[in-house]
């Protein structure tokens, strides 16, 4: 498959299908709960419970499966940051999603069989899969069996702690989303990585480079 | 006990001939109680015939029985039991028409203080003749079936910990609707248990421990802190977002107390720091919601004019 590469193999597509479901039920339900309202026609409330509740036990497990995954296929390896020059490579990124992709430049960082993620993609993926996510999964199987959840620690309301960081995290992933989503839509095509992403196949952006 | 103490305790004993039998430990707290506890104190008491000098012993009818441990640590520790019964009762044995004595009720000697929030036992007691507990034919409910006069403790303004309230308060609904005990014999329902009737709330467990059984069974009047106006089970709150939201039921029955405590003593941030006042949904800070709202909007935007560009520049 001349200019194709695979990048993402059936476990990592799968994973990323539910991880991407179960975080939109997730973040609906979780809305509908915080601002819960007697008179609104929101997701009823035990109904919103529920479905956090169970997509939250099945984003925990779709994440061992990612975790385990990235420590056995070397896919982890996408993740590690080399600091390094990183700063430089951040910045070049940031100014071509801004300026230089309107300029018609080059891709500074091009996919392909050597490189999955530019430098930005890599310290956001970084901060969600391993801060935002596992601070997510403590203090949501907190709130889940809130008896394990120290009541007061110096003067502060554990519950209230653990649900605020829950909240938080729950936030920041939200807006992650948003942007993954726009994101995905720069390829070549705006649905070039959506494609890609259903059949494990992008374009190898290095090598287009180089033919040209 | 100082001496004078037990030589007037023991000139009383050997005067009306009685003397203790049963070893139940007793928190002496007030000597003057001393003459009806040595009776009402136990489980079995007994007395000495004085004509034929033969030692009767008798089993006290349960619900003559005062715990005295818990006595001298409920609310009306400081009182005597003359103060709220006749002093006829001193003479043995007691005489019959005693029984008929007229009971007092709280509001004979609590009247509205200016706490904050108030009581408000005039209100209490409005609220009271409106719930099933007097409404209810033959309910036979009165202040004492729930506020056992010998061992109550307040515990909506006394206790800092609010799962001590709820545990607390449940307890005296417990005493009958347990579902284990006078309930069932009472609804001829031996199988019926108190989690199984509430088996539509996610977790009727964390429920009970977390919120008291009057939040959702009893109508809130905002001028009165405890809702006595028990309603009937068909009129129950059934809708989670009545607690579950900003403006929670909650914060105009269990906190309300403490939420009042901290809005006129603590600062905004130490009650938002320190409080207990804590179920999902009833918290959301206006402030926060609206920084991730312009977050929100800033992100939404940022993509709208990125779009906006990159198609121009297309």
């Amino acid at each position: 498959m001349s200019g194709k590469v695979y990048l993402y193999p059936i476990w990592i597509r799968l994973w990323h299908v539910t991880n991407a479901l179960l975080c939109l039920i997730l973040i609906i339900s979780g809305i509908s709960m915080h601002f819960a309202s007697p008179d609104a026609t929101r997701i009823r409330f035990d109904l919103a419970v529920s479905m956090h509740n169970i997509s939250g036990v099945l984003l925990t497990v779709s994440y061992v499966i990612f975790f385990l995954g990235n420590l056995f296929t070397g896919n982890g390896v996408n993740y590690l940051i080399q600091f390094k020059g990183f700063r430089q490579r951040l910045w070049k990124q940031m100014y071509y999603y801004t300026i230089g992709v309107f300029k018609k430049e080059e891709i500074p960082f091009p996919i392909g069989s050597a490189r999955k993620f530019n430098p930005l993609q890599q310290v956001t993926y970084a901060v969600v899969m391993y801060f935002f996510l596992p601070m997510i999964f403590a203090t949501g199987w907190a709130l889940l069996f809130p008896d394990i959840i120290v009541e007061e620690w110096l003067g502060i309301n554990g519950f209230a702690a653990t649900d605020f960081l829950h909240t938080l995290g729950g936030f920041a992933v939200s807006i992650f989303l948003l942007i993954h989503l726009y994101v995905a839509t720069m390829g070549k095509k705006p649905t070039d990585h959506y494609k890609a992403m259903l059949t494990g196949y992008h374009e190898d952006e290095s090598e287009s480079e180089s033919r040209g | 006990m100082k001496l004078k103490t037990k030589i007037l305790l023991l000139a009383c004993m050997a005067g009306i001939g009685l003397y203790a039998q049963d070893s139940i430990p007793i928190t002496v707290s007030n000597p003057a109680n001393m003459l009806c506890l040595r009776c009402h104190g136990k489980r079995w008491y007994t007395y000495a015939n004085q004509d034929s000098s033969q030692v009767i012993k008798h089993k006290m009818f349960k619900d003559l029985i005062i715990d005295t441990v818990a006595f001298y640590h409920n609310n009306h520790k400081s009182l005597t039991c003359s103060d709220c019964h006749s002093t006829e009762y001193s003479n043995l044995p007691h005489k019959p028409d005693l029984k008929l004595e007229p009971l007092l009720i709280c509001v004979d000697c609590h009247t509205d203080t200016d706490d904050v929030p108030p009581i408000n036992f005039t209100g209490i007691t409005e609220e009271y003749k409106k719930s099933v507990h007097a409404t209810r034919k033959g309910s036979g409910v009165t202040c004492w079936s729930c506020h056992n006069p010998h061992t109550y403790n307040i515990t909506t303004r006394s206790k800092d910990n609010l799962s001590h309230v709820v545990a607390y308060d449940n307890s005296i609904c417990l005493e009958c609707h347990s579902g284990m005990g006078k309930f069932d014999i009472l609804y001829g329902d031996p199988k019926s248990s108190l989690i199984a009737k509430h088996h539509w709330l996610p977790d009727p467990v964390k429920h009970f421990r977390n919120v008291r059984c009057i939040e959702c069974h009893a109508e809130i009047r905002e001028d009165v802190l405890v809702a006595h106006n028990i309603r009937p089970k068909e009129e129950a709150v059934r809708k989670c977002a009545v607690c579950h939201s900003t403006d929670s039921r909650l914060k105009h029955s269990l906190y309300k107390y403490q939420l009042a405590q901290e809005r006129s003593g603590k600062g905004i941030l130490s009650s938002i720091i320190s409080n207990q006042t804590f179920a999902i949904g009833t918290n959301p800070s206006p402030l926060l919601n609206l920084i991730s709202l312009a977050i929100l909007a800033l992100a939404v935007m940022g993509i709208a004019i990125h779009t906006i560009i990159r198609i121009i520049k297309k």
